[in-house]
This record gives C-alpha cells, structure tokens and sequence, in this order.
C-alpha cells in the first residue's frame, strides 16, 4: 500500500503522498484548526480528517488507499485516520543523519539537542497583529513592522535562551514559520561557515517519519529543499579570496558592518579563505545555491529585519546574486 | 487551491439548556412539558444584593445572628466612614469568611424559560433542564464568562454614536446583552462595565479593551478579530431580526446561542441543515471569502479569480479585483 505521511504543526499541515510509481508528491496546506473558529462545527479529528481526504482528492487519489503516517505537535485524538504509525517530532529530528534540521515556528524551536519553548507566545497584547495571530494563526503579513515584532520574537527567544546553532553539516531550517533569508541569517551567532536549506514542506520530518516505517521506502527530497547557499559569519573588517579549480581567484574585501552576497551555484566546490581580525584566518571548501555566498560582516548581530538601512542593502545583495545565478 | 470554510452563522442546533433558581423555590413544570419563552418555569425568594464588608468593618452592635434594618439605618463604620443601611434588609455574620454581610429584603424571583424548547430533566426545587433549538453566532475571541440576558442590538455607529446609545440605555442596559456595533473601544468597555451591562458583542474590539474586560471577568465577544473591522452583514441582519430575544452568551465555547422559535419560517431551514458539515473545499470563482489581509482586513467579498497562491477578490466599493495571499483569507458559508 502507498503512504501518506502527515506533519501537523501551528499553523499547517505538511503531507508527502506516494504516487502510483513511488515517487513522492510534497504538498502544504497552510491552515491549522483553530477551536476560536471551528470548535462549534467540527473537533480537530474531523478537521485533519476532511485536510488529508481533500489532498489525497486532489490528486486523484482515495485516502483509504494509504498506510496513514503522523507527526507533529498532536495532542488530540484522530481515531477516523487509521495511523499505521505515528512519531514523536524530536525522535525524527534526533534520527536524521545527513543534516542537521532546526525546526522553528511561533510556538517552538527545536533541534536534536534541544527543545527551546513549547509554551505558545502570548500574543494576546495590544498589537493587533499578534492578537489577529492568536485566533488565524496561518496569517502571514505583508506589513513591515509586524514582520519585524514576529520575527523578532523568534530571534530573541533563541538569544535569550543563549544557543548558538554550530554544525559541520548543513544546517536545515523547517518547521511552519514562513522562512526568510534574514531570518535565517538572524539564528547564527558564531563566526563560520554554515551551509544553509530552506525545508518549506517539512520533508525532512516526513521523509525519516516515511523511513522508520519502511526503510525500504526511498524519498527524494533534493526538489523540496531549497540548497540556498553558505553563510560566512565574519564579523569586522574582512579580506576574502575565493578559487576554483577552473579559475586563478578572485581577492576582495568587505567592510564591518554589511552583507554581501556572491553568485555562486551548489554544482562545483569553491575553496574560500577569509582573513578577519577578530576571528583570524579561516580557510574551507564551500558551494552555493539560491543565495550563493552570503557574507555578514556585522560585529553587532542585532535583528537585521530591523535595521531598514542594512536591509535594503541586503535586498540588493539577494537580488543580484540571485540574477547572476 | 483548498481552503476551510468558515460558518459564522450555525443555524437550528439542538442543544440543552439549563435554566436555574438563585435559590431553592417552587417549580412549576415537569418532564415532557413543551415551552414558550414567557412561561414561568418556577419561583423563590432571592435579595437582589449582597454586600460583604471588609474586616475593618466595626457594626454599631455585637451580632451573630440576622438582625433587620430599615433604609437609612446606621450599620456599622469602616475607620471613620459611616455606612448606611441602602436598602431595608439583613446584616448577618459569615461564621465561614470572618466578614459581616447586608442582604436586601428578600424578594419573589420569578423564572421565565426564556427559550421554545421540551422539559428534558427537572431537579426539585431548583433547576429544569430544556431541550432546545438555537442558531449558534461564532464569536472568534470572546472572554470565559457565562451569561444570559435580552440582546439589545445598536446600529453600526461611529465611535461617537456608540457612547451615545449607552448613555441612552443607561436605565435598560443592567443585566442586558448589547451588539455595539462594528468595533469596541476601550472607552466603550469601560463604560459598559459601569453600567453592569453582562456581554458586550462587536464586529471587532481593541486588544487592550479585551484585555480589560478580560481582567474584571465581563463577557466580551467578537465577531472578526482585533482592530477596526466591520461586523459581517448577514451576522447584523440576523441580530436585527432577534433583537430583545433572551439569548445566552457561552464564553467557554465561543458562541452566542440565540433560541429559535420552531415556527414554520425557522423550521425550514432545520430540514436543511441535517448534512455533516463540510470544513473543507476547493476554492473556486464565485465563493463568498473572509479576508485577513490590510487593509481590507475582516471584510467579505467574492472571488473573481483565483491564482496558483493567491487569489483575487472583489469588493463591494472596490472598483476592482484585489491580490489576497493564500492562506489570509476563509471561505464563507
């Protein structure tokens, strides 16, 4: 029987459905229940019942023909899904090998190591926004300022607890927020190198949750995470050299205080030497991706979101290296 | 595209009720007994008011047994303030709390059912529980209280409007449900609170307000979310077309339940209505959509087209179709 598996988070719900020749479809529906809407209709069983019927719908397929498997923040019962397996978030974390995943969303951060908060963030305060949030909480903004105080909260719940994400494997972001690039780049704290993806499916979580029920089950999931590119964490005044084995080099320096992003496509290794006084000389074998090599030279790691001026810059930045790709 | 529906309105529920005396009475219905709203369900002796003074308080006699006074009367002071007697009645000693208490003269406290419904239950001498039907009003932020009063319904007025309406309620609003109109302000609240209004329902509401009214435990409502938006237009129509019915105010649940007749006009839709609710459908051309996107935030309009992650809407003064994201937006039915 083909599986269909299930990620149910804050504000959506995730599925990896199996086609007919075993490769996968990733889709996302953005909407959560939410008891302030729907509690005199339906309970949350008859509401991810009808979500996963209608996916499975859509692509011309029955949801009675699949093995059912779950994950994600599930604390009520779903007796009409008839789940073949279901798996706790933080053991499908711990038990992916090949990257290492941080899932972030509005109520909580996590990696293998770690479970930040699972504490919802109040947001009932006199912004509307955030008490908007509370009763719709898949609203995504288009306003500046309420991107700014949403993302905020996420940044300073992670600095206050004092975690610094480090990893020698790539570093993967899933989970249900809307995942920006300066969000991203926001979460480091230590200079380095850091290679970053985007996981806006959460297909890492449904691709391991797929593997502990048959590791026979082969998941391709390189089309639904996004390779965006290396992150160079190198605070001050810095002097770059990059190389390849089809080029003599190129030799530039970036000033404190800016982001600077390179073209650079994740297809061929490029060596990167980086001179900076305050971290000394860090040398390493780098690829890009959407973003290329994304340099961040400020020596005060405040919310880039929220400096208008560095976030202007940084928009250029993503946009040329996203046309030289 | 897929999407949820929203139903604002849930119309012919059938619910229970339970309709209780403050203290033990007579009741005068039994099990099987069909109802109208005017019919009296029972009656008993109840003060009005109870005032519990603090431990300060010094009464001008020794007393561990109920003891009458007349309006007017000296009953005890407070440091140096006097307290008179606002009403004849009792003051008693509560053996339980340490504290002296004055109760108004009890008086005869009558019960109305308030509701068309089937005597399901009755507890002797103090509650009957009705087996009714409602249209339910989903209240997407409401604070956890419990009330029950005649809803009295404002017209969508401006700010201004609004504190003139309560100032002209200011003898009936007591006890009473009020539909303020699109949106509660903080001043608004707070004046509803000092006039003892018991839920206040509104379009939309301030934060900070709900916050309030939250803190002093007074029933508050809302029916679009927080800033200024408007109050669905069908929502409105059906408030208009209830106005002064007795209607229940259900905090914990989130839903205003307004007791529906069962005359042939109401009837017609109970037959319709019988089919396990759909949640979910593909978004399409033509259907009725909430949005939750500014500015046009809480408003309703229809599709005109819909995108790979977006769809367009129209609005009722807009001159044309406008870009909503997917997922800021709900379909209506």
């Amino acid at each position: 029987m083909p599986v269909l598996a299930a990620y149910i988070g804050y504000s959506g719900v995730s599925v990896a459905l199996e086609k007919q020749d075993g490769s996968f479809i990733f889709q996302r529906f953005p909407y959560s229940y939410s008891g302030e809407l729907f509690s005199s209709v339906c309970d949350e069983n008859v509401f991810y019942t009808q979500v996963l019927e209608c996916v499975a719908k859509e692509n011309k397929m029955k949801l009675a023909d699949f093995d059912v498997l779950m994950t994600g923040f599930v604390n009520f019962p779903l007796p009409d899904l008839n789940i073949k397996l279901m798996a706790d978030v933080k053991d499908l974390l711990s038990k992916h090998e090949e990257n290492f995943p941080v899932l972030v969303d509005e109520s909580v951060v996590m990696t293998k190591d770690l479970v930040l908060s699972q504490v919802p963030i109040n947001f009932l305060t006199n912004n509307e926004f955030f008490a908007n949030v509370s009763i719709y909480p898949q609203l995504i903004t288009r306003d500046y300022n309420d991107q700014v105080s949403l993302d905020g909260l996420i940044v300073d719940k992670v600095k206050k607890a004092g975690i610094n994400l480090t990893s020698q494997k790539p570093v993967v972001f899933t989970g249900e927020t809307v995942f920006k690039y300066s969000l991203a780049l926001d979460l480091f704290n230590n200079p380095g190198y850091y290679y970053v993806k985007i996981d806006k499916n959460n297909a890492i979580l449904l691709a391991q949750l797929i593997k502990e029920y048959n590791p026979a089950i082969e998941v391709d999931t390189s089309q639904a995470i996004e390779n965006v590119g290396t992150f160079a964490l190198a605070p001050g005044d810095t002097e770059v050299l990059i190389s390849t084995a089809l080029d003599t080099g190129q030799f530039f320096e970036i000033k404190k205080d800016s982001v600077f992003a390179l073209p650079l496509d994740n297809s061929t290794s490029t060596k990167l030497s980086v001179k900076n006084k305050l971290i000394g000389n860090l040398e390493g074998g780098v690829v890009g991706g959407t973003l290329g090599l994304l340099f961040d030279t400020r020596v005060e790691r405040t919310q880039l979101i929220s400096d208008i001026k560095i976030m202007n810059a940084f928009m250029r930045e993503i946009e040329e290296a996203v046309r030289g790709i | 595209m897929l999407a949820p529906i929203i139903r604002k309105i849930v119309e012919n529920k059938t619910v229970m009720v339970e309709r209780y005396l403050p203290n033990k009475g007579n009741l005068f219905v039994q099990k099987g007994d069909r109802l109208e709203p005017f019919q009296k369900l029972g009656d008993c002796m109840h003060s009005l008011n109870t005032v519990y003074f603090p431990k300060d308080f010094e009464p001008v006699k020794f007393l561990r047994e109920k003891v009458y006074f007349q309006k007017g009367n000296l009953l005890g002071k407070v440091g140096a303030k006097k307290i008179p007697a606002d009403e004849n009645g009792y003051m008693s000693f509560d053996e339980s709390t340490g504290e002296y208490f004055f109760e108004e003269m009890p008086v005869k406290y009558t019960l109305l059912s308030g509701l068309w419904g089937e005597v399901s239950d009755v507890v002797p001498e103090s509650s009957v529980l009705i087996k009714t039907t409602v249209t339910e009003v989903d209240l997407v932020a409401c604070t956890n209280t419990f009330s029950f009063g005649e809803l009295v319904v404002f017209p969508n007025p401006t700010e201004i409007l609004e504190k003139f309406y309560l100032e002209s309620f200011v003898k009936t609003t007591e006890g009473k449900i009020v539909y303020v109109g699109h949106y509660a302000d903080m001043d608004t609240i707070r004046k509803a609170h000092d006039l003892k209004i018991s839920a206040i329902v509104a379009g939309s509401a301030d934060p900070a307000g709900f916050s309030f009214a939250k803190s002093v435990n007074m029933g508050l409502g809302v029916l679009s979310g927080f800033g200024k938006l408007e109050t669905p237009d069908h929502i409105y129509k059906l408030f208009n077309s209830v106005a002064y019915r007795h209607v229940f105010f259900h905090g914990d649940l989130g839903v205003l339940r307004i007791p529906m007749s069962g005359d042939s006009e109401e009837n017609t839709v109970v037959k319709k209505k019988k089919a396990p609710f759909k949640v979910i459908k593909k978004v399409t051309k033509g259907q009725k959509v909430q949005v939750l996107q500014k500015p046009h935030f809480g408003k309703m309009g229809v599709i005109d087209r819909v995108s790979v992650s977006s769809i367009f809407v129209r609005f009722d003064n807009e001159l044309g179709p406008v870009e909503i994201d997917l997922p800021n937006f709900y379909i209506i039915e």
